[in-house]
């Protein structure tokens, strides 16, 4: 079974992103994968430990996780100086203690069986983008923990990498990364959302045993970061 | 000495100690007015070890995670230098080289490396445009290559440290069209840090020694700080939102 993890909307401004999660577990399921969106607010890994081990007992085995948003309060736009210091709160520091809670409580969970933990985020973290500054703090600090569980859990067999996708697709207000942004190589209009659970079923994969901490950019070939 | 910062005010957050005191010395050597930002008495003695060398400084009591603590170290630097050109943050956690699994990361930890690193430098910039984009300034993060590479024992300053490389990627981005420039800079040095971290993983320094292409470890003085000074000086102006990494050329994955 997959869990997708899914933080609730904290800030009254932000939009429900229950879409994504939705979307990645319809998509894995057309897949052939067991999915289930798991949401809350949790602030520590006892939480996440407890609410997947309640979603073990429902759904069955848990061979993986998806971290599939950092809190829609990180996404929000806006120009830095704008932002006060309890805004930043909410749009860093909170998703932030989150996204630790998430990879203890993940860690606890598949330490003994091995398994995958997948982070989204968006490509605009990895090539920056006005506007988004939280978004991109948020995500770069997610990408950054991946890889240091990567080091630490590879000999629990537990595998931690990033999908990279457009961040338009993570976030409802989510606009182009960039303006004036490179075309995307691949000419027809990609079904990106419909090929981030393609990516993720496959990341999760045996296949994909030997493959951690690394980002994998699912952008339809527009940044093609070095 | 040279007088590249001829004329201009930089403002240095942790320098007490370590690359922090190092690179305000060498700003100060530069020609800049230094204002030495720290919540210790050795910050004030950077300040001092400054004005006996020749130049002015200014210390300011401040814990970055406090905004009225940045706000009176900006409002310092103006007053007593008449602007503000460079703010570098190079504020750390004192738990940066706590050896901490993520599993034994707990609440508090975790939440003073957010605090002194992420909202630090969000305080800083936040608080530092007005005056960094009259002179079309630069705002320099001090980050690791635990940033970028991930590391099994300091997994928090990891996560910082790679948070703060996004704050400079989308800020130089966000501040370009203001004519400030916003850069990273990724040292490996022999620092009161990572002498902590030697003693709490003795295998660490010959380690360290044997994947640094150069064969040691740099020195935050002649090493780190000239780079800094040259990030502040005329020929950085067209540098924004990288990462220069300064580490022997033990990182080569870019």
């Amino acid at each position: 079974m997959i869990a997708i993890l899914e933080e609730e909307a904290v800030d009254p401004g932000a939009a429900p992103a229950r879409a994504v999660g939705l979307s990645l577990e319809s998509g894995l399921r057309d897949q052939g994968e067991q999915a289930v969106v798991v949401a809350g607010a949790w602030t520590s890994g006892d939480e996440v430990a407890d609410v997947l081990a309640r979603t073990e007992e429902a759904h069955g085995p848990l061979r993986a996780v998806v971290l599939a948003s950092a809190g829609d309060a990180a996404t929000l736009e806006g120009d830095l100086v704008e932002i006060d210091p309890a805004q930043w709160h909410r749009r860093v520091e909170l998703p932030l203690q989150r996204t630790l809670a998430c990879f203890q409580g993940t860690h606890r969970r598949l330490r003994v069986s091995g398994g995958s933990l997948v982070v989204l985020v968006p490509t605009l973290a990895l090539v920056g983008a006005s506007g988004f500054v939280p978004w991109a703090v948020v995500a770069e600090g997610q990408r950054s923990l991946a890889k240091a569980a990567a080091r630490a859990w590879g000999h629990d067999r537990i595998t931690v990498n990033c999908v990279a996708v457009p961040g338009a697709l993570l976030a409802p207000s989510g606009s182009p990364d960039r303006p004036g942004q490179p075309d995307a190589a691949l000419a027809r209009p990609p079904d990106l959302r419909h090929e981030m659970a393609s990516v993720v079923a496959s990341v999760v994969s045996d296949g994909w045993t030997g493959v951690t901490g690394a980002t994998i950019a699912v952008d339809g070939g527009v940044w093609m970061t070095p | 000495m040279s007088d590249g910062l001829a004329g201009r005010v930089v403002l240095v957050t942790g320098g007490g100690a370590g690359i922090g005191r190092s690179l305000c010395l060498a700003c100060a050597d530069a020609g800049a007015d230094v204002v030495v930002a720290g919540p210790g008495d050795n910050a004030a003695d950077t300040a001092e070890q400054v004005g006996r060398g020749g130049a002015r400084a200014l210390f300011v009591r401040t814990d970055v995670t406090v905004p009225a603590d940045v706000e009176t170290a900006v409002g310092a630097a103006v007053e007593r230098f008449g602007g503000l050109d460079a703010v570098v943050h190079n504020a750390t956690s004192r738990l940066s080289s706590h050896v901490a699994p993520i599993d034994e990361i707990d609440e508090d930890e975790w939440n003073d490396h957010v605090a002194v690193s992420l909202r630090g430098a969000y305080l800083c910039a936040r608080l530092a445009l007005p005056h960094l984009r009259e002179r079309r300034g630069r705002f320099i993060v001090m980050t690791s290559p635990a940033g970028m590479e991930g590391s099994v024992a300091l997994p928090a300053y990891s996560a910082v440290k790679g948070a703060l490389r996004g704050l400079v990627k989308s800020l130089a981005v966000e501040w370009g069209p203001l004519g400030v420039n916003v850069v990273g800079l990724s040292p490996l040095a022999q620092t009161p840090a990572l002498e902590r971290a030697y003693r709490e993983n003795p295998s660490l320094e010959p380690r360290l020694r044997s994947v640094v292409p150069l064969g040691r470890i740099g020195d935050p003085g002649t090493d780190i700080a000239p780079v800094v000074v040259f990030l502040l000086g005329d020929g950085a102006r067209y540098i924004s939102g990288q990462t220069i990494v300064v580490d022997g050329g033990r990182f080569t994955g870019l």
